[in-house]
């Protein structure tokens, strides 16, 4: 069974995994293929361990919000570092699969609340048919057309707004 | 969705397992120590951390659900904007997340949390338990707190149970310092929100903890009340001064028979009588001084051995008071009692409030304050040039003194300084210059030693009677 220490130890393996990952498609050259991996991997092993202490701002300094943020910043980090191209869809799999983990881990490290999310049978299990949903339809062959962006922009709207509506249901209960 | 409970109750499975609760404070060491560190945030050690400011007094995002949702947010827009549609999948998994996390509508509307402290008086290096209840009206996923210990305040264990938080506290310093706040973080079930609730811990006073002292020395002339030293004149005592001719209508008992059988005539023992004794600590906070090597305050050291001599005269019965002159005058009159100790520690403990470095001039000491033919203790580091002023006023009204110099430790030295050393000779040469001129008006002058009891210090009274200016 996953425990607390467990998800610490593991968020620095996934995090730096997932960093290293994440530029596998970028174009030939000995500065793709080497080096921006090895600086992500390396920027990945300081910023990857699960932040545990209570998120109290000390000072407002620029780099004491990178420290305190660090995990929310690896992970747009590697967001970012995928965008940069289309890799082959068993790359883009690892990827989506090795993200979503480092965020279920840095989750469970941080609380009681992540940690049972990790437990849950079907909360990962959802989590992750999801994306591998998403990412199938993505690779799916489609006819070229020009309703293809606005299709995609409306399915993102329509997600946000569910995700929008399921917080806003339990704030609108507070008052 | 779960309907709102009227009392609050804590959502006990994300507290699953024991290994778990051991995470938020259980017995073991380790677990302990982790939630000491969280609990005291990011701050060093040495300083307690500033309290911040008021907590917003409504439920705000989490730091997990701020990541989610960047992640989603920003893999769905780079999606958009690149035209690579597997980045959707990037942001699907966080959304997902943050959808089953926010499902039900159990976010508590109201708290109220109280803390039970459990003294409020303690001495140096005594532990005080605070114990937090909170209440609330919902179901919460777990409570995190947060503690910000005031001055001279440390940690030393937390322990969170359910709702509860219980805390041990150290306090170092003497002094009346505020135990400072615990911000209790109230997360929902989903970790998505958090509230927090501050809980002000209010004052304590921390008394000094009295030096290692049985020693009681006591001047030549006591007050004519019944007590535990042998006086210089006959009375009803129990020590037998020595042998005299029987007087009509005394006790049978206290005949002396082998005088009686020696002289011929009937001879009967003679008693000292036994007093009590007048005793006032004097206590110098013109200044505190640190002690370069060790950083010791010369204050704190004072405080401790003025305690120590009041608890050993109170012991022997005696009448002991207080006067600390520094930035204001303090004193508390001649007592006795195991109150009047705490009375006098009480009275010092403004005495630091007092620290400053606008000092006025001391005017002379009032004449209720010290009794005639009360021993004085003055405890001095000899650093303040006033302080002779007030030892002469004493002398000039023939009260018996005793100086007790509390150590400061030598100045630090720049090494490039030249001149440094023959500075630090003149220094001492000052300071011997100072005792020589106390000495010479007839005034012991003892020295306290770092590591050393009070009692040594003390000992050399024990060879006679202190003896004050005859008037």
């Amino acid at each position: 069974m996953t425990d607390q220490p467990t998800a610490v130890r593991l968020a620095r393996s996934l995090g730096t995994a997932v960093a290293a990952s994440a530029p596998v498609a970028l174009p030939e050259g000995p500065l793709a293929a080497v080096l921006v991996p090895a600086g992500a991997a390396l920027a990945a092993w300081w910023a990857s361990p699960a932040t545990v202490r209570r998120p109290v701002a000390v000072t407002f300094t620029r780099r004491a919000q990178l420290v305190r943020h660090r995990n929310t910043a690896l992970a747009v980090g590697c967001v970012l570092l995928s965008a940069l191209s289309t890799p082959p869809i068993w790359a883009a799999a690892c990827v989506t699969a090795l993200l979503l983990g480092y965020l279920m881990c840095v989750d469970a490290a941080a609380g009681p609340a992540g940690l049972r999310q990790l437990r849950s049978r079907w909360v990962p299990a959802a989590a992750h048919t999801a994306s591998a949903l998403v990412l199938l339809a993505s690779y799916a062959s489609v006819a070229p057309s020009g309703w293809g962006r606005i299709i995609a922009a409306l399915a993102v709207a329509c997600s946000a707004a569910a995700v929008g509506l399921a917080l806003w249901s339990r704030r609108s209960d507070q008052g | 969705m779960r309907a709102t409970h009227r009392t609050g109750q804590i959502d006990r499975s994300l507290h699953g397992t024991p290994r778990d609760r051991s995470l938020q404070g259980t017995p073991s060491d380790q677990a302990d120590r982790r939630s000491v560190v969280r609990a005291l945030g990011p701050a060093p050690a040495s300083t307690p951390a500033a309290l911040p400011a008021e907590p917003p007094p409504h439920w705000r995002a989490s730091e997990r659900a701020l990541r989610l949702a960047t992640v989603s947010a920003v893999a769905g827009a780079l999606a958009l904007l690149t035209g690579r549609s597997w980045l959707l999948a990037l942001a699907a998994g966080p959304a997902v997340l943050l959808i089953l996390a926010a499902a039900g509508r159990s976010r508590p509307a109201r708290f109220e949390a109280r803390a039970q402290i459990g003294r409020r008086r303690a001495f140096e290096d005594d532990t005080i338990d605070v114990r937090i209840e909170l209440s609330f009206d919902g179901v919460v996923g777990w409570v995190d707190p947060g503690v910000y210990a005031g001055p001279g305040i440390e940690l030393g264990s937390l322990e969170t149970t359910g709702t509860t938080v219980e805390l041990r506290l150290t306090a170092r310093r003497w002094g009346r310092w505020s135990l400072g706040a615990v911000d209790l973080d109230v997360y929902d079930r989903g970790g998505l929100t958090r509230r927090t609730v501050r809980v002000d811990l209010g004052e304590v006073q921390i008394f000094p903890t009295p030096s290692q002292s049985s020693l009681t020395p006591v001047q030549v002339r006591l007050p004519e009340r019944i007590g535990e030293h042998t006086a210089g004149q006959s009375g009803e005592g129990v020590e037998v001064a020595g042998v005299r001719p029987y007087v009509w209508g005394e006790r049978q008992r206290r005949i002396h028979w082998p005088s009686t059988s020696r002289r011929g005539t009937v001879q009967v023992n003679q008693f000292v009588a036994e007093r009590t004794a007048d005793i006032v600590v004097l206590i110098d906070a013109f200044g505190d001084f640190l002690d370069p090597t060790d950083g010791t305050s010369s204050l704190d050291e004072t405080l401790r051995a003025a305690a120590g001599i009041t608890r050993a005269y109170l012991r022997s019965h005696d009448r002991v008071g207080v006067v600390s002159v520094g930035g204001s005058t303090h004193w508390v009159k001649p007592g006795s009692g195991a109150a009047q100790f705490y009375r006098l520690v009480e009275s010092v403990l403004e005495v630091r409030r007092d620290l400053g470095y606008h000092v006025p001039d001391i005017p002379r000491l009032p004449r209720p304050v010290i009794p005639a033919d009360a021993l004085v203790y003055v405890l001095t580091p000899l650093g303040d040039q006033r302080i002779l002023d007030v030892l002469h006023d004493l002398t000039e009204r023939g009260n018996p003194l005793v100086v007790i110099e509390v150590p400061t430790g030598d100045p630090e030295l720049d090494p490039n300084d030249t001149l440094a050393d023959l500075a630090l000779q003149l220094w001492h040469a000052n300071c011997e210059a100072v005792r020589f001129t106390l000495r010479s008006r007839g005034i012991p002058v003892l020295g306290l030693r770092p590591g050393e009891g009070l009692d040594l210090a003390l000992a050399p009274l024990q060879r006679a009677r202190i003896r004050g200016r005859n008037r």
